[in-house]
């Protein structure tokens, strides 16, 4: 409305363009994320969606059990069910299944009914009942097709009227959209290169433009009109992420620039490829014609391309020139949608023609592509908590009620896959003490009825990426039948809506009764269903189907290839399980789930529970790099500590989406920063002064005192002259002091005054208390530490040398996503060694390349060939490492070949020795290590504990021990392990806070634990002690009960070689614990790592029989 | 093989698919696609996709059969974990082994604190070894509370006693000391109170008194703020609190006492470390003021201090000299020792207090200084969501009834024909006029993308007696095949004269339509027929001219009785350039029997105009074919027609759909007013266009939308 009143004062102002169109294409191309089409929504919106009811006749909707039969009384197909029959029937995406009965009222209770997404857990279902009492209805919205089970209950004799057949029509919703109703109808030439490129299978090639990285092109177009973009981004061939971020920016005429961002996975569905391009299109079509002729088709040029975006511009009436600029190579295509598409409009136009939408100004406010853009937003601003739930839950509230427009739920799948993830979900109150194992798993998608089989194309370059999206979890078994017995896990505090994932072990599967309660709800079934409903080509080939079955082609032979060395580069080997998968819908409130068996079974079953979460909006190397590109390093490293120092920014910069990425890292930093500040004085208390002459004396005695080493009466001298002096020589004389507190052996005062100079102290002597403090964390070998003051002195003294400290500490820490963003942005030159073994360690290829390149030649041997036998070409490593200088790596690698070697020779006699040797040759890995969490040595536990950085918004996980169930780790040495365990406080138990004002800060005593960790190695009793154990700040607890985690007790453990048994727990306090493992931090891959199921997998390689068992083969 | 390979060269010809596309069609479904990168060259293969999903049923390695040594760390093994076994610990030779060394130390103090003074001994060896070591530090305190420095009482000789005496605060312990020098100076009238230290004034009264106190907290500078709490309590009144914070400035508190004898305690409530409370008293009460005399045995050369000391244990030895006490330490052997403490050197005599560690079986908590960290969370969700409203009811709305709208469309149809021969000339070209009626069930196959039409038909003729005949047709689209599939098989049957005369034909149609443009495209196609008929060979049917008016020409014409097979492959162009305007064209020919489309048996193209008008479609069309002379044609001849179709539809309840359609066709050569009139009824239950395939209706997309009658089904959430 505003628009329209203010038109006609601009009107008489302008010439050439009508500045009300003008106007309004601005207001409606600033959102940067809209790929869903306003102007189709509007149109849509004159027209009713079709529903339909379709009867189940036969297959293949029914799936199996009562076939429906012809009912000719009720005209229609139906299923005659007798007590405990059953029937399957598959329900689309989004569809509705409703159960009919026309003569007579249906209650919720007179069928059960199952949902599963076939791979056999199915999960009893609430009904709707219609109004006339003669359907039920189950609306699941699910995004994809699942089957329904409908199981009549058992007879319970004539008495309760329940024994007699029941018989039900089924129908199944369809509901039809509309195509496009104003088509996009036409192409724009481009000014820069075009190409022909296939994309559709059995389609002629498309004429497409090449758009280079950060080099304008131009159309002209004439409006009013709507152009879309369509794209397609061009992955360089040394980016590994799957998931790509990418901008074009576009400006109509000489208005101000405008940015369209994307987000796009890798495309997997079809081949894209490149026929002609105009680069030299005589050659090509020569080429073309001479292959025709000779019988051969014209090789093209496969392109890894991402999937197709979408973008909308409006064009306001006249002629513009459009500019593109994108930030990355893209393929488009622009196609223009025009008015008047229609040589009689009076008869065919649409209810509210595009015109008419215009004209009305209905497509700023159209609500979904509104809700896309805060949702996109939301997504991906990671100041806030949970934006990539919220995000995508946002969309899929909107796209859900706009079921007429599919793109809608497209979109908010894709966000929900992008953007959010399933975090494991361990029992808080583990039932059975049978041992916890990890391993990994196909989650299983039904394909659309009629959807054929879309093979997942898998590009080396996303090998690595794909392999990590195999899904793993930690599974626990149920023994016992009944609530009693039942598996409890706590959920931390959820702040949306949620999915909870059920995965059950079908190895040696029996059919099983369990239920599920949430919170107080009323528990619901869950059935499991061990026969297959379904072959396997039912289901979707996943991308990380497709990357293990590219290890499986390695090996020339079907092997579990989680358990292979190449997978080994990526993940942590372990068995791949058939399973049984369902989600849950998990409401907001739910804290508490209980998991229990209700058949009355011996035998037990083993499940995981995981729960969707959201991811934080990170770049891939690709993107980062090139937003990078827009801004200097010097603006950007102003920018960065003027973040660290709170001062306000300019969001309209461009630095604004680099800085969302920092911020992970300024918290880090900033959390470190607070630590390091909390632990001394705020300001310093003022002085009384002394004369020179006086300060000089007293700093004579000081000094004499040291040389006798009288470190007592010197610290009193330096005391009067702190006492005394003022600026530089109060600060040397507290230098000073701190020195000598360090020979008293007072090293908690020595280091609180050295982080006070650190941080107040002139520069001078603050570098010198900086240097005392790294020396003395070096040599304790303790990384955080060296993390915190690094931090610290970066936001108090803000320097590029003290982001190279940073970098150092991160680096120590493993925190390599952190070193890149400090290395490759703040900083020039950073230092390479650095760079690269963060790089090494993410599979920023790019940069690795960059910085390898940029060596001297001498150098450069090692990082070639440690990334090419990471990628598995163990020759070009050999060869890269053929000098001397690397022999170090050279051997290990040959030795590593050998053992692969000695397996064509493997006996049952020789396999003890061989697991030795490899073993050995594990043991004497070259280079530095690093320390991984490594939950999977964890058995049994009293419960799991969840943890919450309050300050960084992350999540971690630990084990609970107590006196009565210890934490039991299983391992098979040797290893190096670190036990990070945190003593338990009951909550303000033994507290005693002086009360203070809101306000105050401080308090001045709290719990404190002394006591002794108690260690079981194969029945070898151990104890190590902790004491003056406070509880940890800024770390929440959830589902503990009333405890608080205490800071932090490290034991480093040196497990010896053979099978160990761990029981740790302790008899003061109960604790909480994770293991992390010593690993390479540039492992061989030449063989996985050594575990019994990883050797045995290694038999596979001399061909020696394991036959593949695909659980769902036959339905 | 030779499909394969047939396959491999032609497709891509004729339908511009990549090779990929070809070799899906022939290749396995259960393909995984890699594309194998070398250099920057993007290859694709494919692999016979089995599932990764392995069984291991050949274990060899029984993890518990690994030979088993034992693990290492500075847990402390508890087996054998005694006194004796601790004490006879060898020397510790790196820093690990000390801290080993002090955690065995730790541990057995615990359980027997008695033996404390011979463990710190050896553990005050360690500390003093790796004095730089905090952890060892750190585990030293922790052994060092379960002792205490006590002044020896066990003299047996000395030089006399010596009272120092000291103004203000002069703290005897080196631990006080040293953080006394980390403060500010604190003044000759201060009284400190540290840790749980208690200051208690008895005081006798001849009067009421107003006790007037000042009260500060004191701290180590750098260390972080940490408020107190400081209690007074006047005999056993309920206490009184104070809170003191750092930088405060003194506090003033004031106490009535009462005449009589009266005490007065001081002391802090929760004390942590390094953190003391300066008192100062009114200034009347000079008694107050803070003056001590320490008594310092003398020691000289004549008469050194002697003592008896247990050991192992260390001695402190503080040395008052000229006002500065230094401390030394000295330690003491196994068993009972008599000790003597000479002058220091140079010296004639010397001042001294000598301080051993004994057992102390209560140690005391470490009281911490913790610092509340102003933690900065990180911002909840910048909105919430709507809750979901969850309905235990639904309203349905069924408009369609149950059970049709999967089903196929039914429909009748009524045709009035008025027409020739089209396909060649000569002379049995007679018109022919009929009356048909229709019945056609069409079904879409959704699952299996298939479009079946059913139709049988009778016709009543103006000549020749009826018609009857069967045609079943489908169009097979599935998205695994690189083109679309039409095939149709009919029987037609009539009895123009005393026996029953019949044509049967299937002919298959491959198609696929390639768009250049959003608004061009191609759509090559491939037909081949096939048919048999009773009259293939009949002189009668080609002769005569009275048979000739009575047999229907869908049952014999001469061109069918000589054409019994053929290929068709034609072009389509197709071009709309409006959304309701369609121009189309298509070239095409069609071979003799013999298959060769070199040599074809006839040429033909024919263009339209097809043009909505809302319910209406008008089309206006010129076709022609240009026969060849060959052996069964003598001349060669065209055959072309210009003409006008309207179509006009309307829906009405239930989607039942009433389609009325008018052809008017000229043939040019033959100058003949050729038409057709038919009216169908379609009876659609819900169906729409559903079971029509495509291509069957003209600018579907916006008649779908445009001519639909409102009806809908319904569902919608109803709260209980």
């Amino acid at each position: 409305m505003g628009l329209h009143t203010i038109c006609p004062s601009i009107h008489g102002l302008m010439h050439g363009i009508k500045p009300c169109w003008l106007l309004l294409s601005l207001a409606l191309i600033t959102p940067a994320y809209a790929r869903v089409d306003a102007m189709q929504l509007r149109l849509l919106e004159s027209y009713q969606q079709d529903l339909r009811w379709d009867n189940i006749e036969s297959a293949p909707e029914w799936i199996n059990g009562v076939k429906p039969g012809y009912n000719k009384n009720w005209q229609m197909h139906s299923v005659l069910l007798k007590p405990n029959q059953q029937v399957s029937v598959t329900l689309p995406a989004y569809e509705s299944l409703r159960l009919y009965h026309p003569k007579q009222t249906l209650t919720p209770q007179a069928l059960d009914v199952y949902a599963s997404n076939g791979t056999g857990l199915a999960v009893k279902q609430a009904l709707q009942t219609s109004t006339d009492g003669h359907s039920l209805v189950f609306s699941p919205k699910s995004p994809t097709p699942l089957l329904i089970h409908m199981v009549s209950p058992p007879s319970l004799g004539p008495a309760a009227g329940l024994d007699r057949e029941f018989e039900v029509a089924l129908f199944i919703s369809r509901k039809v959209t509309l195509n496009d109703i104003a088509p996009y109808r036409n192409l724009i030439f481009l000014s820069a290169p075009w190409v022909l490129l296939t994309q559709e299978p059995f389609t002629l090639p498309e004429l497409y433009w090449r758009l280079e990285a950060n080099h304008k092109n131009s159309f002209v177009v004439r409006g009013p009109s709507r152009i879309a973009i369509k794209n397609r981004l061009s992955f360089e061939p040394l980016s590994s992420e799957l998931i790509q971020d990418y901008r074009l920016q576009y400006r109509v005429d000489q208005s101000d620039k405008q940015w369209l961002d994307f987000s796009t996975s890798v495309e997997t569905s079809r081949l894209v490829a490149e026929i002609i391009s105009n680069k030299n299109p005589v050659n090509n079509i020569l080429n073309a014609s001479v292959g025709l002729l000779l019988s051969t088709v014209p090789a093209p040029v496969v392109e890894v391309v991402g999937r197709e975006q979408q973008a909308y511009i409006e064009v306001p009436a006249g002629y513009h020139q459009i500019e593109l600029q994108p930030d990355r190579s893209l393929y488009v295509q622009v196609l223009a949608q025009t008015e008047h598409d229609y040589l009689f409009p009076t008869f065919n136009n649409p209810r509210l023609p595009v015109e008419e939408i215009r004209k009305q100004g209905l497509l700023s406010s159209t609500e979904l592509m509104l809700q896309e853009q805060t949702s996109k937003r939301i997504v991906q601003a990671n100041n806030h908590r949970a934006g990539g739930m919220l995000g995508s839950l946002l969309l899929q509230q909107s796209a859900l009620e706009r079921l007429d427009y599919p793109p809608g739920l497209t979109e908010a799948e894709q966000l929900r896959g992008f953007r959010t993830f399933y975090r494991d979900l361990l029992p808080s109150k583990k039932a059975a003490a049978t041992p916890q194992f990890m391993s990994y798993f196909l989650s299983g998608e039904l394909r659309a009825v009629n959807r054929p089989q879309q093979d997942a194309i898998l590009a080396d370059q996303h090998l690595a990426e794909a392999l990590k999206r195999v899904a793993n979890g930690y599974f626990t078994g149920i023994n016992a039948t009944g609530e009693h017995a039942a598996n409890e896990y706590t959920l931390p505090e959820q702040h949306t809506p949620g999915q909870l994932r059920l995965i059950v072990d079908k190895r040696d599967c029996i059919p099983r009764l369990l239920k599920i309660q949430m919170d107080q709800q009323q528990p619901s079934d869950l059935w499991l269903r061990c026969a297959p409903d379904l072959p396997a080509a039912a289901f979707v080939r996943s991308l990380e189907e497709t990357a293990l079955i590219r290890l499986q082609q390695e090996h020339e032979h079907p092997a579990n290839s989680t358990l292979s060395a190449l997978f080994s580069a990526y993940q942590q080997p372990a068995r791949l399980i058939p399973t049984a998968v369902y989600e849950l819908a998990l409401p907001q409130s739910i804290r508490n789930i209980k998991i229990w068996q209700a058949s009355n079974l011996t035998a037990p079953v083993n499940l995981a529970l995981q729960y969707r979460s959201s991811k934080p909006f990170l770049f891939s190397e690709s993107s980062y790099q090139a937003r990078l590109r827009d801004s200097s390093r010097s603006r950007l490293q102003q920018q960065f500590f003027q973040d660290l120092r709170g001062l306000a920014s300019d969001k309209s910069m461009p630095e604004q989406q680099l800085q969302n990425e920092w911020l992970g890292l300024e918290r880090l930093v900033l959390s470190e920063y607070r630590l390091f500040k909390a632990a001394v004085a705020q300001k310093p208390a003022t002085q009384a002064l002394y004369s020179k002459s006086q300060i000089s004396e007293t700093i004579n005695l000081a000094k004499a005192a040291e040389r006798q080493q009288q470190w007592l009466e010197a610290l009193e001298y330096w005391g009067d002259v702190v006492n005394h002096a003022q600026d530089l020589q109060q600060q040397q004389a507290q230098l000073a002091q701190a020195v000598v507190l360090s020979k008293l052996g007072e090293h908690y005062l020595a280091e609180s005054l050295r982080r006070y100079l650190s941080l107040y102290a002139d520069e001078s002597i603050s570098e010198q208390a900086i240097q005392q403090l790294t020396t003395e964390y070096r040599q304790q070998h303790d990384a955080f530490a060296l993390q915190t003051l690094a931090a610290a002195i970066l936001v108090q003294r803000p320097s590029s040398n003290h982001i190279l400290q940073l970098m150092d500490a991160l680096l120590q820490n493993g925190e390599y996503r952190f070193v890149l963003l400090l290395g490759l942005t703040f900083i020039e030159p950073a230092p390479p060694e650095s760079l690269l073994r963060a790089a090494y360690q993410l599979e920023w290829w790019q940069a690795y390349q960059q910085i390898v390149d940029r060596l001297p030649e001498a150098k450069r041997a090692f990082w070639i060939g440690i990334k090419a036998q990471k990628q598995g070409h163990y020759q070009a490593a050999l060869q890269a490492w053929s000098s001397e200088e690397s022999r170090g790596w050279r051997e290990p690698l040959q030795q590593g070949q050998d053992l692969l070697d000695q397996f064509n020779h493997l006996t049952e006699k020789n396999a003890l020795p061989l697991y030795q040797q490899w073993s050995a040759w594990q043991q004497h890995h070259p280079g530095p290590t690093m320390w991984q969490e490594t939950p999977w040595h964890v058995q049994d536990y009293a419960g799991s504990d969840s943890y919450y950085s309050t300050e960084r918004d992350l999540y971690g996980k630990a084990f609970r021990a107590t006196q009565q169930r210890p934490v039991v780790l299983g391992i098979m040495g040797p290893a190096t392990l670190s036990l990070q365990i945190r003593p338990l406080h009951a909550a303000y138990a033994g507290m005693h806070p002086i009360q203070q004002s809101p306000s105050d800060p401080v308090v001045t005593a709290t719990s404190v634990l002394d006591g002794w960790i108690r260690i079981i190695d194969n029945k070898k009793a151990q104890i190590y002690p902790f004491f003056n154990n406070t509880p940890s700040q800024g770390l929440d607890l959830s589902g503990s009960g009333n405890v608080l985690a205490g800071n932090l007790e490290t034991l480093d453990y040196q497990v010896g070689s053979g099978w160990h048994e761990l029981l740790v727990f302790s008899e003061q306090a109960p604790l909480s614990l994770s293991v992390l493992e010593q690993r390479p931090e540039f492992a061989l891959t030449i063989l996985p790592r050594l575990y019994p199921d990883s050797f045995d997998n290694m038999n596979l390689m001399k061909d020696r029989s394991l036959a593949g068992a695909r659980q769902r083969e036959k339905p | 093989m030779i499909l394969r390979s047939t396959l491999l060269i032609t497709l891509p010809l004729i339908s511009g698919c990549s090779i990929h596309d070809v070799q899906q069609v022939i290749a396995r479904k259960d393909l995984a696609t890699l594309i194998r990168q070398d250099n920057g060259h993007n290859i694709p293969t494919q692999q016979i996709g089995s599932n990764p999903v392995t069984r291991l049923d050949s274990a060899t390695i029984n993890a518990k059969a690994v030979p088993v040594s034992e693990s290492t760390s500075l847990a402390a093994a508890t087996e054998n974990l005694t006194l004796e076994s601790v004490l006879k610990l060898p020397p510790a030779t790196t820093l690990t082994q000390a801290r080993a060394t002090m955690i065995q130390y730790l541990a057995v103090t615990e359980t027997h604190p008695e033996a404390i003074e011979k463990l710190l001994f050896k553990a005050e060896q360690l500390v003093k070894t790796y004095s730089d070591d905090p952890q060892l530090q750190t585990l030293f305190q922790q052994l060092a509370r379960y002792s205490e420095w006590q002044p020896v009482n066990s003299i047996i000789n000395n030089g006399g006693l010596s009272f120092v005496a000291s103004q203000g605060w002069q703290p005897e312990s080196p631990f006080i000391r040293t953080r006394r020098a980390l403060l500010p100076p604190v003044a000759e009238n201060e009284h400190v109170i540290f840790g749980d230290q208690r200051l208690v004034l008895l005081l006798t009264n001849v009067a009421k008194i107003q006790l007037h106190i000042d009260a500060r907290l004191e701290d180590i500078p750098f260390l972080p703020e940490s408020p107190a709490q400081l209690t007074y309590q006047l005999d056993e009144r309920p206490p009184q609190h104070l809170r003191l914070a750092d930088q405060e400035d003194w506090k003033r508190f004031t106490i009535n006492i009462p005449t009589g004898e009266h005490q007065v305690r001081l002391y802090q409530q929760t004390p942590v470390g390094n953190q003391y409370v300066k008192l100062r008293f009114d200034d009347q009460l000079t008694n107050l003021s803070v003056a001590q005399e320490r008594p310092y045995f003398i020691s000289t050369t004549q008469a050194p201090l002697e003592f008896y000391s247990q050991g192992p244990t260390v001695l402190r030895i503080d040395e008052w000299d000229e006002g500065v006490i230094s401390y030394r330490y000295q330690n003491v052997a196994e068993g009972w020792q008599k000790v003597s403490l000479p002058p220091s050197t140079g010296k004639q005599k010397s001042l001294l207090r000598v301080n051993e560690r004994v057992v102390n079986f209560e140690p005391k908590p470490i009281r911490n200084r913790i610092v509340q960290r102003n933690l900065v969370p990180v911002d909840l969700p910048e909105t919430v969501l709507k809750k979901p409203v969850a309905a235990g009811k639904v309203q349905l709305d069924d408009t369609f009834k149950l059970g049709k709208q999967e089903d196929g469309t039914l429909s009748l149809s009524v045709d009035f024909v008025r027409r020739n021969n089209k396909q060649e000339g000569g002379k049995t070209l007679p018109l022919e006029q009929f009356a048909q009626y229709r019945i056609n069930y069409r079904y879409f196959d959704e699952p299996r993308d298939i479009y079946w039409n059913t139709q049988g038909f009778f016709r009543y003729r103006e000549f020749g007696g009826p018609t009857v005949g069967i045609d079943e047709s489908v169009y097979y689209n599935p998205d695994w095949l690189p083109f679309n599939i039409r095939t149709g098989a009919k029987i037609i049957t009539q009895v123009p004269h005393d026996q029953l005369e019949w044509l049967g034909q299937w002919n298959i149609t491959a198609s696929q339509s390639y768009n250049l443009t959003p608004k061009f495209r191609l759509i090559p196609n491939l037909s081949l027929f096939a048919r048999t008929m009773s009259l293939r060979n009949s002189q009668l049917a080609r002769n005569d001219e009275e048979f000739g008016k009575k047999i229907d020409q869908d049952i014999f014409t001469p061109y069918k009785a000589d054409h019994t097979a053929g290929l068709h492959p034609a072009l389509s162009m197709e071009y709309s350039p409006w959304l309701d305007t369609l121009w189309t064209g298509k070239l095409g020919l069609t071979s003799n029997e013999n298959m060769d489309i070199g040599a074809p048996d006839h040429f033909s193209d024919e263009v339209h105009w097809k043009q909505l008008l809302g319910s209406v479609v008008l089309d206006g069309f010129y076709r022609a074919a240009y026969y060849q002379k060959d052996f069964d044609r003598i001349a060669s001849e065209t055959r072309s027609y210009l003409g006008l179709e309207l179509n006009w539809q309307r829906w009405a309840i239930d989607q039942h759909r009433i389609e009325l359609s008018g052809q008017y066709s000229y043939d040019i050569e033959r100058k003949s007013h050729l038409a057709t009139l038919s009216l169908t009824v379609h009876f659609g239950e819900g169906r729409g266009y559903r079971d029509f395939a495509p291509c069957e209706i003209d600018f579907r997309e916006i008649r779908q939308r445009t001519d639909i009658h409102e009806q809908n089904n319904t569902i919608k959430d109803v709260n209980d």
